[in-house]
């Protein structure tokens, strides 16, 4: 799974384009190198040749001309191989022809003057001696020349030619003049053919060395590959060792907590909720590792369905936006120009990548908003692209975290996941599945500047498909339809008795919760309601919940409900109102309504009311007071009972109001005196809200805290 | 008789909050999240009587601060007890070269977290 196509196949050795122009290279190197010491050995025998012949006697200014050439010839080329290193490289072919240039002169001067001596002295001993010079510098030219073959037939050809031509004019006999020049043919040919293959041996094992090398690199690269995917994949197995051990750990200690059971109702809620955050994080980590170790084994399969990228945003919006909000961070989706109404893709994993990105975005933006742009390019053209941008206000990343993203198993920073959660192993997953559907994603950043994520993905064939123009979001999002689609059902045992008087609103209310599946009865003021509540009860089939209009005919909702538990009714009520007045809950609690709602009518609230009401007793299981049955207490508990719905609605309304101060003060005093009536569970509550307060915690969790404080005290009461 | 301070560095809130929770009835508690956070949870008076440390840690993890302990002489003698989901023997053995007590493993037990603790503790 990791890795696995690196490890290279064994390849037949052979040159490539690159090797040619190395073994050239070092060919040539080694031609410069060698001409260096050929160059003073030449001068070596010049000198030798002008003070051992009769050449400087007889002809003085001839060889002094001689030798001032040869040294100048000799200089050039000296200094044409000192020039390889910097001039070869920028202009190779100007170097091989300055090269060449030096052999031919100096080959030449050799041959020429060398055949011209002869011709003048004829067989002489000098002759003789000039010859074997001749013979010894053109067969050094096998070992310094034989890198390139043409050079080496230009020296030889210039060497031995011009003596060859001479043999022919040297006075003498036939048979002298035919002995010399087959001697020199014969040598001509023996150099001739022991340079080709000086040559060959030469190319053979310069190429040889040149594929050694290049296998020795191959298998160093090789293995240092192996040994970077093996601490990759120690590193990524001890990362998710980490992130599964870690959840676990918790998960066993606070149920090991919560054996205690000196523990007070809000720490056990706590530590539950605790157990089940980290079951659901483990849970995400798992299904991370088996995604990717899916992708891996090339197990994971998509699908190419129409799929319409605007439904898709819906919904992912519907659910990302309410993590942005939380954050209180913006969230915007937007259409660029005309998108495809459907596309060929798989949604499930479209989507999969889409909500990745804007989680990640969530996570690492502290203020701003995260942007989702989303157009469509080239839709005429035979390859149509979607692409989606995620742009978040977030903490950035520099050029080397962006590298490290989507590129291996280790993540940007594998503390960075400890500290914003998740397996890291999103992104990963992300690229593949991209991949999979024939598209790619890729990151722009800079640290403390934001990042965006796109995703790019070929749509298939637009051929016949409605492009639709100037999409907006919040268009698409609150139609009708998918406002149904969200509201919660209800289960067909569920009863409900309505007590309303206005026609509009019977309509519905009664069309709401028949819709969810529920049986509604009507009636028209709160005398029949009462008489149906009761007729019900009595018949041993009670309503799940009543809803009860406040203001009625006959009797009003407040006498209604007040009569109803008055006459020991104890199923749950729900008081409808128009007024949206602090006070208003107050009273509606005191007349012995369980909750609340103000008109108009909010179909979702009304529904998920009446499910969290369905099958359930009034106020939950009583909660008595550890000292009920001390006669002593009696009469303190009471009184203390009696006040207890005065400073809950208190609490309910400081908390309302967000008067914290308030909201501190009442509930210390509630911690305070409810533990000595035998109370303890409303202490504890009662000090979770002071708690909360003084943590600063967030609106929402210290409303949480305050409606367990409110639900405890009226579920205290007496047998 | 004082009760002793144990200093508990862990980047993970539920972890850190249910070692606290494990050991305050015995001892009295610090936490930091990090190895740079608990630097400065180290310099704080009273000196804690041993660190309970997290291997991998955001910023500088559990083996750089280790090292950082045992470098300074105030705080060499204090002895560390290591929690870690790594348990190899080699992750063992480079706790212990890094100056741990003990070495625990995730996941533990409170009995055995309390144990630990109660035998790396200096008598």
């Amino acid at each position: 799974m990791f890795a696995s196509d690196s490890i290279q196949t064994k390849r037949p050795l052979e040159l490539t384009r690159s090797d040619d122009a190395a073994v050239e290279l070092a060919a040539n190197e080694s031609i410069a190198r060698q001409s260096v010491s050929a160059i003073f050995s030449h001068w070596a025998l010049v000198v030798v040749l002008l003070g051992t012949t009769s050449l400087a006697t007889d002809h003085p200014r001839a060889a002094a001309g001689l030798g001032i050439w040869m040294g100048l010839v000799g200089t050039g080329r000296l200094l044409v191989a000192r020039s390889f290193p910097s001039l070869y490289p920028a202009r190779p072919a100007l170097w091989s022809r300055l090269f060449r240039l030096g052999l031919v002169l100096s080959s030449a001067t050799w041959g020429i003057g060398g055949a011209t001596l002869v011709m003048i002295a004829g067989f002489h001993q000098d002759s003789w001696l000039l010859l074997m010079c001749l013979a010894g510098v053109s067969a050094a030219g096998l070992t310094s020349l034989c890198a390139n073959r043409t050079h080496l037939r230009i020296h030889m050809a210039f060497m031995l030619l011009p003596m060859f031509a001479a043999g022919f004019f040297l006075p003498g006999s036939t048979r002298h003049v035919a002995g010399f020049v087959l001697i020199v043919a014969a040598y001509g040919g023996f150099l001739w053919v022991q340079g080709g293959a000086a040559h060959t041996v030469f190319l053979q094992s310069l190429i040889g060395t040149k594929l050694l090398e290049r296998q020795a690199a191959e298998v160093d690269a090789a293995r240092r590959e192996s040994v970077e995917a093996s601490r990759v994949k120690s590193e990524f197995l001890a990362n998710m060792s980490h992130e599964i051990r870690t959840p676990i750990t918790a998960v066993v200690g606070y149920a090991e907590l919560l054996l205690d059971p000196t523990l007070g109702t809000s720490e056990r809620v706590n530590h539950l909720q605790t157990i089940r955050r980290n079951g659901e994080h483990l849970l995400a980590v798992i299904n991370d590792i088996l995604d990717v170790s899916k992708i891996e084994a090339g197990k994971m399969s998509v699908e190419r369905i129409p799929t319409s990228p605007s439904q898709l945003l819906v919904d992912i919006a519907s659910s990302m936006r309410v993590r942005a909000t939380a954050k209180n961070l913006g969230f915007e989706v937007r259409y660029q120009g005309a998108i495809p109404e459907t596309i060929l893709s798989d949604p499930t994993r479209l989507r999969q990548i889409v909500m990745n990105f804007v989680s990640n975005a969530i996570k690492f933006t502290e203020s701003g908003t995260i942007r989702i742009l989303v157009r469509c390019d080239h839709p005429e053209s035979a390859e149509p692209k979607l692409v989606i941008d995620v742009t978040d206000t977030g903490i950035g990343m520099t050029e080397g975290q962006m590298h490290k993203l989507f590129s291996s198993f280790a993540q940007a920073d594998a503390s960075t996941t400890r500290r914003f959660g998740g397996s890291g192993l999103g992104l990963l997953i992300s690229k593949r599945l991209a991949e999979l559907l024939g598209g790619g994603v890729s990151v722009e950043s800079a640290p403390g500047r934001g990042s965006v994520f796109r995703v790019s993905l070929p749509t298939g064939s637009l051929v016949g498909v409605t492009m639709i123009e100037g999409l907006v979001e919040g268009g698409v999002v609150d139609t009708p339809e998918q406002a149904v689609r969200r509201v919660p059902s209800l289960p067909p045992s569920c009863r409900v008795l309505l007590a309303e008087d206005g026609y509009d609103n019977q309509v519905l209310v009664t069309t709401y919760l028949v819709k969810a599946g529920a049986t509604v009865k009507v009636v028209g003021d709160g005398h029949l309601a009462v008489e149906a509540a009761i007729a019900a009860q009595a018949s041993g089939k009670p309503y799940d919940v009543i809803l009860m209009d406040m203001q009625m005919p006959v009797l009003d909702g407040y006498a209604a409900t007040s009569k109803l538990r008055l006459m020991k009714y104890d199923r749950p009520i729900v008081a409808l109102t128009a007024h949206a007045m602090a006070g208003d809950r107050e009273r509606c609690e005191k007349a012995g309504c369980d909750d609340y709602l103000t008109k108009p009518i909010d179909r979702a609230k009304l529904v998920s009311l009446v499910a969290q009401f369905t099958g359930k007793p009034r106020f939950g299981e009583r909660l008595a007071s550890t000292f009920e049955h001390d006669e002593d207490m009696k009469e303190i508990l009471g009184q203390f009972m009696r006040d207890l719905p005065d400073r809950s609605s208190a609490i309910l309304r400081a908390s309302e109001a967000s008067d914290l101060d308030t909201l501190k003060r009442l509930a210390h005093q509630l911690k305070g005196a409810a533990g000595g009536y035998g109370f303890a569970g409303i202490t504890e509550a009662a000090s979770m809200v002071e708690r909360a307060i003084e943590d600063g915690v967030e609106a929402r969790l210290l409303q949480r805290h305050v409606e367990e404080l409110a639900g405890l005290c009226r579920r205290a009461r007496a047998a | 008789l004082e009760r002793k301070l144990i200093l508990i560095v862990d980047d993970d809130d539920a972890l850190r909050a249910l070692v606290s929770r494990s050991l305050s009835p015995l001892y009295d508690t610090r936490e930091a999240v990090d190895g740079i956070a608990a630097i400065d949870a180290l310099a704080e008076l009273p000196c804690p009587s041993l660190i309970i440390l997290d291997v991998m840690m955001p910023r500088s993890d559990g083996l750089a601060f280790a090292a950082t302990v045992k470098a300074d002489r105030r705080f060499r003698g204090i002895p560390i007890v290591f929690l870690s989901s790594k348990s190899s023997s080699s992750d063992v053995i480079r706790g212990i070269n890094a100056g741990a007590r003990s070495y625990l493993s995730k996941p533990f037990t409170i009995a055995q977290l309390r144990e630990t603790v109660a035998r790396a503790l200096p008598h």
